[in-house]
């Protein structure tokens, strides 16, 4: 298959798993012998032309906060239209792609940022079939205005945008529809997936010292940074040491954050903040640790990290109940279930520095487990007979043209600034 | 065999009513529904599909509902309002009927017609709030432009082609009355605004003829203006009528005149001033004699010295006014002559069979425009 896959962001530019999942599935269904062709944003900065990876799309960049808010008001609502809805620009890119690459298939990854639904839209148009990878509520992103949902065009959403949504967990399927977004078409629960190669682990000694743990990803209270940064002062309260080491930028929150946080708890010599590191870094580092914590309190669609901890390190999965990841691990088999609490995150560490629970069985398990069931090559097979079966899927109309899709898309784009500069 | 009955979306920013808008392009499209329900005997039905601050939708007659939909935010120019709820109302429809096709509301309806992929037809009526859509070539988004005349259609600049339907009057409801009054005035009927020239009809009414100026006065100015220059000649304003007064004064009119101009009295100057002129076909189907400036599309309308007359300068003007004032069966013979045309070219019946057989056509499958474009 000639497979068009569409991303906002790609390797080497990452901002979070969503797009290092996208390369990992690129590669395994060229491995399966398919041509893929990478659409993706422009780097943030310089980056080495890769084969089969086009970066013309531009991207929106609403995230740094820092920037937006010294824009004027008007310029913040005209970039959060292109974010979402429509940017003409990114539309012709994508028609002259499928003029040129004829798709049988595009296999959508995150478009937040690039005018997502313009896109969506433009596929329909251009009679593309697609299968729309769910790594987060970005079809809700996509029929929103300034964060929130428009009714309206989440019900036309639904009624237009047939086509196969794979998501990464039920819950993130019912969150999305919850926003009243519908997902029509076929929907199927494919989980994420981690890459490379299972490797021996350094055997562990009996551990004589503190509980080595690690979370990585964005820092930021709401993946329950803080919980677990209260739940280190907890544990040591009771005369029992965890060290915590955290890896990622920290969001969402000021500088003095995370410093007076630590202070507070009593805990700065046992939390480390080490910054963001590459992927490959990430998963050497993993060795060094006994526990992958998780403890996101807020909606979290899968979390890939405690299962790539898990089988490139060893380390035992430590998620909270309401992340996606929650679905396909059983608790004391796979991985430990936790309340999004300080207290309940600082009783596990308690059971297993106090080995009330056999934590290295369950760390064997889950790093098995993930190697069997969740490699990408595992689940290469079913994502290529998804794509497959999303090309027979009876088209809505004949394909239009590439012309009128970059003249729709350069009216809409119009029309909503016209609006947004009117409302200003 | 049995039609299955098509649904057609007539979207317009206005819609003929007290609480939207009393102009010609707003009657036409009303009309324009009723005539191809009416033509068509019901195979045809129409949502006519405007804005308000409150959703609403009510049976205009048979076949014909208007469809009043939320608007997202109050524009500073009714023309561009537009409604998140419009993609899900024209996504009932067979085939889609974008009337101002140069607004922010005409341009949203292309938007969204040809996203849905329906067959599509773009109508100018002469509002103008919005060049988006025309910077952007938005009429090739359309099957076919309807123009109502071929000055209309003259001014279109794009390869889609163009389809002339003139008329569009209600026949039936504009009839000379029986028995017909005594006619003892001039008359004009339509929106006071200076591109329609009244004042040039004032200037040339001679002192001792009476004058009925009738319509709603949208530019506070002008209608003073108008009034001023009404001191000392016997001009009566009528600003309120419904369609029955408005009947009532086709018929006691001598004639009805229609005195557009290209520039106006403000030195304003105009493109299309009158693209049809719907107030003299509607006279014309009373029986009153049509009198036009040579300006735009009137000319098409009017058979001079036969269905109605044309004139060029005020003196003209002036002189004519005062020979059908004094020629009864001119005035009754070239009236009769009016009606005839317009049952025979005008009436509502006419131009909504025409309109059906260009719909018709749009919505065989090899007619579609993704047949043409592959």
């Amino acid at each position: 298959m000639k497979i068009l896959v569409l991303s906002n962001f790609y390797p080497p530019e990452v901002v979070g798993g969503y797009e290092v999942a996208c390369a990992q599935a690129v590669e395994a269904l060229r491995r399966l012998g398919h041509e893929v062709l990478v659409l993706t944003a422009a780097g943030r900065s310089y980056v080495e032309p890769q084969e089969g990876v086009r970066r013309a799309f531009a991207i929106t960049d609403i995230w740094n906060q820092h920037a937006m808010n010294r824009r004027p008001a008007v310029v913040q609502r005209v970039m959060d239209v292109q974010s979402r809805l429509i940017n003409a620009a990114n539309v012709q890119v994508l028609a002259e792609t499928v003029a040129r690459f004829r798709p049988d298939v595009a296999y959508v990854h995150n478009l937040t940022g690039l005018g997502g639904l313009g896109l969506m839209a433009a596929l329909n148009h251009l009679g593309v079939p697609w299968a729309w990878q769910l790594g987060d509520s970005v079809p809700s992103y996509c029929c929103s205005v300034w964060g929130k949902v428009v009714p309206a065009l989440a019900d036309r959403f639904g009624a237009e945008m047939r086509g196969t949504f794979l998501a990464v967990s039920s819950r993130l399927v019912a969150e999305i529809e919850g926003q009243g977004v519908p997902l029509n078409g076929r929907v199927e629960l494919l989980p994420y997936w981690i890459d490379g190669q299972a490797a021996p682990l350094p055997r562990r000694s009996v551990r004589n010292g503190p509980l080595k743990v690690v979370s990585a990803g964005r820092l930021t209270p709401y993946k329950g940074i803080d919980l677990l940064i209260e739940a280190v002062g907890l544990v040591r309260e009771q005369g029992w040491s965890v060290e915590l080491d955290l890896i990622g930028a920290i969001a969402d929150v000021d500088e003095n954050h995370y410093p007076a946080l630590v202070q507070q708890h009593g805990v700065d010599d046992r939390v480390r903040f080490l910054g963001p590191l590459d992927h490959q870094s990430l998963i050497r580092r993993y060795r060094d640790y006994e526990m992958f914590a998780f403890p996101t309190w807020e909606r979290e669609p899968f979390g890939i990290g405690p299962i790539e901890a898990a089988a490139h390190g060893g380390c035992l999965p430590v998620i909270s109940q309401s992340c996606g990841l929650a679905e396909w691990l059983v608790h004391g088999v796979h991985c430990l279930k936790v309340a999004p609490t300080a207290p309940a995150i600082a009783r596990v560490f308690l059971d297993v520095l106090e080995r009330r629970i056999d934590a290295e069985a369950v760390a064997e398990r889950a790093r098995a487990s993930t190697w069997r069931d969740f490699h990408v090559d595992v689940l290469a097979p079913r994502l290529e007979q998804l794509l497959t079966d999303a090309t027979h899927a009876a088209p809505v109309s004949t394909p239009g043209s590439p012309a009128d899709a970059v003249r729709l898309a350069r009216l809409a784009e119009g029309l909503a600034e016209s609006l947004v500069a009117e409302a200003a | 065999m049995a039609h299955a009955t098509r649904k057609v979306a007539f979207l317009t920013p206005l819609y003929f009513d007290e609480a939207s808008c009393l102009g010609g392009g707003e009657r036409y499209a009303t009309n324009m529904a009723a005539g191809l329900v009416e033509a068509t005997g019901g195979r045809y039905e129409v949502d006519l599909i405007s804005y308000g601050v409150a959703p609403a939708r009510r049976e205009l007659r048979p076949g014909v509902s208007l469809r009043v939909l939320p608007v997202a935010r109050r524009p500073d120019n009714p023309l561009d309002a537009v409604s998140w709820d419009l993609p899900a109302a024209i996504a009932e429809a067979d085939l889609v009927h974008v009337h101002m096709a140069f607004s922010r509301s005409g341009e949203f309806g292309l938007l969204s017609a040809r996203q849905q992929r329906k067959p599509t037809c773009a109508s100018d009526h002469g509002g103008h709030s919005s060049w988006l859509g025309a910077s952007l070539g938005s009429l090739e988004l359309a099957d076919r432009i309807v123009a109502y005349s071929s000055f209309g259609a003259s001014l279109f600049r794009t390869p889609t082609p163009v389809v002339v339907i003139r008329g569009g009057v209600d026949a039936a409801r504009f009839a000379p009355p029986e028995p017909r009054p005594p006619r003892d005035r001039v008359l004009y009927v339509g929106r006071l605004l200076a591109h329609k020239g009244i004042d040039r009809l004032i200037a040339a009414l001679p002192p001792e003829l009476p004058l009925t100026v009738c319509g709603r006065p949208y530019d506070p100015d002008y209608f003073a203006l108008l009034r001023r220059l009404s001191a000392g000649k016997d001009v009566t304003f009528v600003t309120d009528a419904d369609d029955a007064a408005v009947r009532d004064l086709y018929a006691r009119a001598w004639c009805n005149v229609l005195p557009s101009v290209y520039v106006d009295c403000y030195n304003r100057r105009y493109r299309a001033p009158e693209l049809m002129g719907l107030t003299l076909l509607e006279a014309m189907s009373c029986e009153a004699v049509p009198v036009a400036s040579r300006v735009a599309a009137m000319p098409e309308f009017i058979k001079p010295y036969q269905s109605g007359y044309l004139f060029d300068t005020p003196d003209e003007l002036t002189a004519l006014l005062r020979r059908l004032a004094n020629e009864p069966e001119t005035v009754a013979q070239v009236g009769q002559e009016a009606r005839r045309e317009v049952l025979r070219a005008f009436d509502l019946t006419v131009a909504g069979a025409k309109l059906a057989a260009l719909y018709d056509e749009l919505l065989t499958p090899q007619a579609s425009r993704e047949e043409r474009v592959s």
